[in-house]
């Protein structure tokens, strides 16, 4: 069985997706959905608990053996990743349903509202998918898939400025992904084969030649586009400011490990060659310190809470280009993923929840319900781990990112680590004292949801709320503690 | 007959190019999408000139040959037709909604309306 692994977990997910649009019922989808979600986690950490670090699995579709059909293929880290993603998924779905439910569904046609599990399982289908396989223009398939799914989902909420976001996404997400498209078919051109592998020791043979050049470059350029790396960042930074925060939760603790997915694919092979490595690094590395400087300095100057997050994502976007250039000590790499996951998860639901419950602005304030003092100490904690405080799991991944500088003598690096997690120290202060220290609510609208609750919904939404922040945050920093005892 | 080839390629990317620009440049949505469907289009008759073997014949039911045209970029550009279908037509659904919620379908508006909501703090 663990052999067909690699196309189960893909399987898995695509079939719920089609149970879920075939249900035709809200609650029947959800259990669909949530039951999924959790035979893909389970199924993952099985796999992951017989994996040896230097194993991997194929699995080739059909039985065409590659470079002729279309192989999967998982490795112990890639593994990591899988599991690290439908966690995530179960998270989103076991614990912020009733959030999903109020700031989501609640505007939808109900007729239609189990097309939303159906569309976000395709998406997970489309990350599983791009992970897993080994065949170029595959990928490119699964990443359409992934991304329309995005879009629709980043078009919901029922706010008029969210659907501006979503296609001004869509529009710079399919430039990027028909770049990408343009880049495989160079590589076909280049090499006559499409699987990963093969191209890349194909390549190898003919480094020098412009049409491995360009082909890399456009991948890049793709990527970088999907990603919304500095300066390509507008249109994500516009979706995820306008879009559900619990939507946005998910995509942002998902994308760093697809981009890296994708990187690790489409242009490692750019890293092998003396001439090559120096003309993409001296690309990415500065592109990437950018990022990472320019948005920490406007998180800490983030007027609201959803906008600081926004910028705060971004500039994790530039780690994550940053730590792929990294080629020799890789597990530094993964390590940031997941901690990463955690906590844009984290600080996107603290966004949705801050915000649903400060929605009630045009009630009486006593429907305003401040955040219960326990629940404050744990925020804190997590807090504390977001902005790698020591001795958090973060910091020492921090330390160890610049212990592994200080090895290369990439001394302007260390110092751009090292502003930006100062930046990020100071941000999540500004955090803490925009969640702990507002008595009143602003009559400002904090998000772009025009429909206000009604007083009686308000006040059994802000119990129910609460509950589920319980549950998240707990999972969180149980997480973070776990890492931290195994660092 | 070499240069046949590049005109092609050279057609290709100035279709690529032109659908870029169209996309970056229209102000009305629908425009946009036009110039998206372009833009991919130009995508497949790069892939499918790129197929075309010198003096390669049609893979069908060979007798004497001895070269013919790949058939694998006709069909990638197959699935790539679909998911350019599909991405064109979350795009116009899309359209749809933001008509039905401003009126407009203008790009500059739209800009300018999000902008003025966001100087006067009613959104982030």
């Amino acid at each position: 069985m663990l052999l067909h692994f690699p196309i189960i977990q893909i399987l898995i997910t695509l079939l719920g997706a089609l149970l879920a649009a075939l249900s035709f019922n809200k609650r029947l989808a959800y259990i669909i959905a949530l039951v999924v979600a959790s035979a893909s986690a389970l199924l993952a950490f099985y796999v992951q608990y017989h994996m040896n670090p230097s194993q991997s699995y194929h699995y080739n579709l059909g039985q065409w053996q590659a470079p002729i059909g279309i192989e999967y293929s998982i490795s112990y880290l890639e593994q990591a990743s899988i599991l690290t993603l439908d966690l995530i998924l179960l998270f989103i779905l076991a614990f912020q349903n009733r959030l999903i439910e109020q700031t989501i569904l609640a505007h939808l046609d109900q007729n239609y509202a189990h097309i939303f599990y159906s569309i976000l399982l395709l998406a997970h289908t489309g990350y599983l998918g791009i992970i897993s396989s080994l065949d170029a223009f595959n990928i490119y398939v699964f990443l359409e898939v992934a991304s329309l799914s995005i879009y629709i989902l980043l078009a919901q909420g029922g706010g008029k400025t969210s659907l501006i976001g979503a296609f001004d996404y869509l529009i710079m997400g399919t430039i990027g992904a028909t770049l990408i498209l343009v880049s495989i078919g160079f590589f076909l051109a280049a090499t006559g084969s499409l699987n990963l592998h093969d191209i890349q020791r194909l390549a190898l043979m003919v480094p020098n030649t412009p049409i491995i050049k360009v082909a890399g470059a456009l991948s890049f350029a793709g990527i970088m586009l999907k990603a919304g790396l500095f300066p390509m960042h507008f249109a994500l930074s516009r979706a995820y400011n306008f879009a559900p925060a619990i939507i946005v939760a998910y995509i942002s603790a998902v994308s760093g490990i697809f981009i890296v997915s994708m990187l690790m694919k489409l242009t490692s092979h750019l890293l092998h060659t003396k001439l090559l490595s120096h003309l993409y690094l001296s690309m990415i590395r500065p592109l990437s310190l950018s990022a990472m400087v320019i948005f920490s300095i406007r998180a800490l100057m983030g007027s609201s809470l959803r906008k600081l997050v926004v910028h705060a994502s971004c500039a994790s976007i530039g780690y994550v280009f940053l730590l792929s250039t990294i080629s020799s000590n890789i597990i530094i790499l993964y390590r940031f993923l997941l901690f990463d996951a955690c906590n844009k998860l984290g600080l996107f639901t603290i966004v949705a929840h801050h915000e649903y419950m400060n929605r009630n602005h045009g009630h009486n304030n006593s429907n305003n319900k401040n955040i219960p003092k326990f629940l404050m100490v744990i925020i804190s904690l997590f807090l504390m781990f977001s902005a790698s405080i020591p001795p958090t799991a973060n910091f020492v991944l921090k330390l160890d990112m610049i212990s592994y500088f200080i090895t290369q003598e990439m001394y302007i690096t260390i110092a751009v680590i090292a502003i930006s997690s100062v930046f990020a120290i100071l941000y999540h202060l500004k955090i803490a004292r925009m969640l702990f220290f507002r008595n009143k609510i602003t009559p400002q609208i904090q998000t772009s949801q025009d429909i206000p609750l009604s007083p009686a919904a308000a006040d059994n939404i802000a119990i129910d709320t609460t509950s589920d922040y319980l549950y998240y945050i707990i999972i969180i920093v149980i997480t973070q503690f776990s890492m931290f005892l195994l660092w | 007959m070499a240069s046949l080839g590049i005109i092609i390629y050279t057609l290709a990317m100035s279709v690529f190019a032109l659908g870029l620009l169209m996309l970056l440049l229209s102000d009305n949505l629908v425009y946009k999408i036009i110039g998206l469907a372009v833009f991919q289009s130009s995508v497949l008759l790069f892939y499918i000139a790129m197929g075309k073997a010198r003096q390669g014949l049609v893979p069908i039911a060979p007798t004497d040959l001895y070269s013919y045209s790949s058939p694998l970029p006709h069909v990638l550009m197959l699935t790539a037709i679909v998911v350019g279908f599909a991405t064109m037509s979350v795009a116009l659904a899309l359209i749809v909604q933001i008509k039905k919620a401003y009126g407009n379908i203008s790009q500059q508006e739209l800009t300018e309306h999000v902008l003025n909501k966001i100087e006067k703090k009613e959104l982030l």
